[in-house]
């Protein structure tokens, strides 16, 4: 079953300028995507599109069966949740109970079914002790897990991260990989962090320049130290390590 | 710098104050928000001229001490709060003083006019009404002034107004606060910003800070927000917040009608 579907979508931020060229790319259920490239290569530009953060494309975007549209994006939003780049934007409440129930509360469920969502959404990310805490009070690393909490508690069927895994330190990094490897639903994750993606996806994408380089299995995408070269990012560091190992001893 | 991290500090204080006093005496925010309409529309009511009102205006200020101690809220910070009033009541209340110059009563030597006593009543006004809007600030979260605005059926739009322009607010200050602490790391020596930037800052400033309000807008809208804000229910006593409402509304009354001060001094 495909979640996300692109069928022929070029976007421009300006005219003449198109960031994203003739997208074709389907996305299946319970998969974990990679979406790797470049600075500016599209990646954040694709996640918005998906949840119609921004409008203006020529072609189709079909997320759950439903066409990204005025007409169909508030049942899109409530399938597909989005994590910002910057934890800061995504957190807006005084404390991070408040901030974990807004989107409970605003799709109208009750405050005991609400409660129950946010209380299994910090569950699922380990901060189950900072719920009353002020969200200005706690670590970057912990806001970052506050804000996948935010979109976890409105249990959607897809999550799209940008970026997830910047300034965060190694500690909270491998806590973070196992709280994504620990989320069921279908995954995007758009980062430069290549190690990441190995850990948490399955499949990558490769954008450049707006259209899709490559597709298909993470580690075929990875290990291909010429295609990354080209495109601007390096192997992972953990790949690096292992082909040197494999040159010494092989 | 200083001020903005300050400020910013301010608003956050402002808003774990909030949650936890109330948690403390369960009086609904909408109960203290009655109130405090109903002290500063009677403090607003007083004359500015002649004796007798001034020391009315003085007995209201017992609502203000009962709340500071019940509180506990910090008399330096509410001081930092209320100077710029002072000064701005203080000029207000200058021209009287000028334009004025009946004598009202000799105290002393001293001839005390009409422009003087209507300047003390302008600033104990304005300090007043400032004082008890710090307090209600200090004693309930934005979000449960808003929900408090919102049970008394001021217009949806205006409360979410006032709400957003408080995000927005936070999101400003934290923007003037890198933004300044990015100049000052590259202007060793120097106090403050100088003349020459302050019209590229604050232009940047407000692109920055409108390019994160929106972000944070995104936020709200990716998770179902469309214009209503749900408000979470407020665990309190709604006899208790009854009887707060009543008493208060019936001491200030007292307060309003007899001069307190005036009447303990004559006794005295």
């Amino acid at each position: 079953m495909i979640d996300i579907e692109f069928k022929n979508v070029t976007f421009s931020y300006e005219k003449d300028k198109k960031v994203l060229h003739n997208i074709c790319l389907s996305i299946e259920h319970g998969t974990s995507t990679g979406l790797i490239g470049a600075n500016g290569a599209g990646k954040s530009t694709f996640l918005k599109l998906a949840v119609g953060l921004i409008t203006g494309h020529k072609g189709e975007i079909i997320v759950k069966g439903q066409l990204v549209n005025k007409k169909n994006i508030t049942a899109i939003r409530k399938k597909a949740g989005y994590v910002f780049q910057d934890a800061d934007s995504q957190l807006f409440m005084p404390t991070v109970y408040e901030d974990v129930s807004f989107g409970p509360a605003n799709y109208g469920f009750t405050k005991e079914e609400t409660d129950k969502k946010v209380m299994e959404a910090l569950r699922k990310v380990n901060i189950e002790n900072l719920k009353d805490r002020q969200v200005y009070r706690i670590s970057g690393g912990e806001k970052k897990l506050a804000s996948i909490a935010t979109i976890l508690s409105m249990e959607p069927e897809i999550i799209l991260l940008d970026e997830p895994s910047v300034a965060l330190d190694p500690g909270n990094r491998k806590n973070l990989i196992q709280v994504l490897n620990g989320i069921k639903e279908t995954k995007i994750i758009a980062s430069h962090d290549l190690d990441m993606v190995l850990d948490t996806c399955e499949r990558t994408v490769l954008l450049a320049d707006g259209r899709v380089i490559k597709q298909g299995r993470t580690i075929e995408i990875l290990k291909d130290k010429e295609l990354l070269e080209t495109y601007g990012l390096e192997l992972p560091l953990s790949l690096q390590g292992y082909l040197k190992w494999k040159d010494i001893n092989l | 710098m200083n001020n903005t991290r300050q400020a910013a500090k301010d608003i956050h204080i402002s808003d774990n104050a909030g949650s936890s006093k109330d948690k403390e005496d369960g009086i609904y925010p909408v109960a203290r928000l009655i109130v405090v309409f109903i002290y500063i529309l009677l403090v607003v009511s007083f004359p500015v001229h002649g004796f007798y009102g001034l020391s009315g205006l003085a007995g209201m200020f017992l609502y203000l001490l009962a709340n500071i101690i019940w509180y506990q809220v910090s008399i330096k910070a509410l001081l930092r709060r209320i100077f710029p009033i002072f000064l701005l009541t203080v000029l207000a209340g200058s021209a009287g003083l000028i334009m004025d110059r009946e004598i009202y009563f000799l105290y002393g030597q001293i001839p005390i006019t009409y422009g003087m006593l209507s300047m003390a009543a302008l600033i104990l006004k304005g300090v007043f009404c400032v004082t008890a809007s710090y307090i209600l600030s200090v004693t309930a979260s934005i979000m449960q002034i808003c929900h408090a605005l919102y049970i008394m059926h001021v217009p949806g739009e205006i409360v979410m107004v006032i709400m957003l322009m408080h995000r927005y607010l936070i999101v400003l200050i934290k923007e003037a606060e890198r933004m300044q602490q990015a100049y000052k790391l590259r202007a060793p020596g120097q106090k403050g910003l100088h003349f020459k930037v302050w019209g590229s800052f604050i232009g940047l400033l407000l692109l920055r800070s409108m390019d994160r309000a929106e972000e944070v807008y995104e936020s709200m809208k990716l998770r179902g927000f469309c214009g209503v804000m749900q408000y979470s229910s407020f665990k309190g006593s709604k006899k208790a917040s009854i009887c707060y409402v009543l008493l208060w509304g019936i001491f200030l009354f007292i307060l309003r009608v007899f001069p307190v001060f005036f009447i303990v001094g004559a006794i005295l």
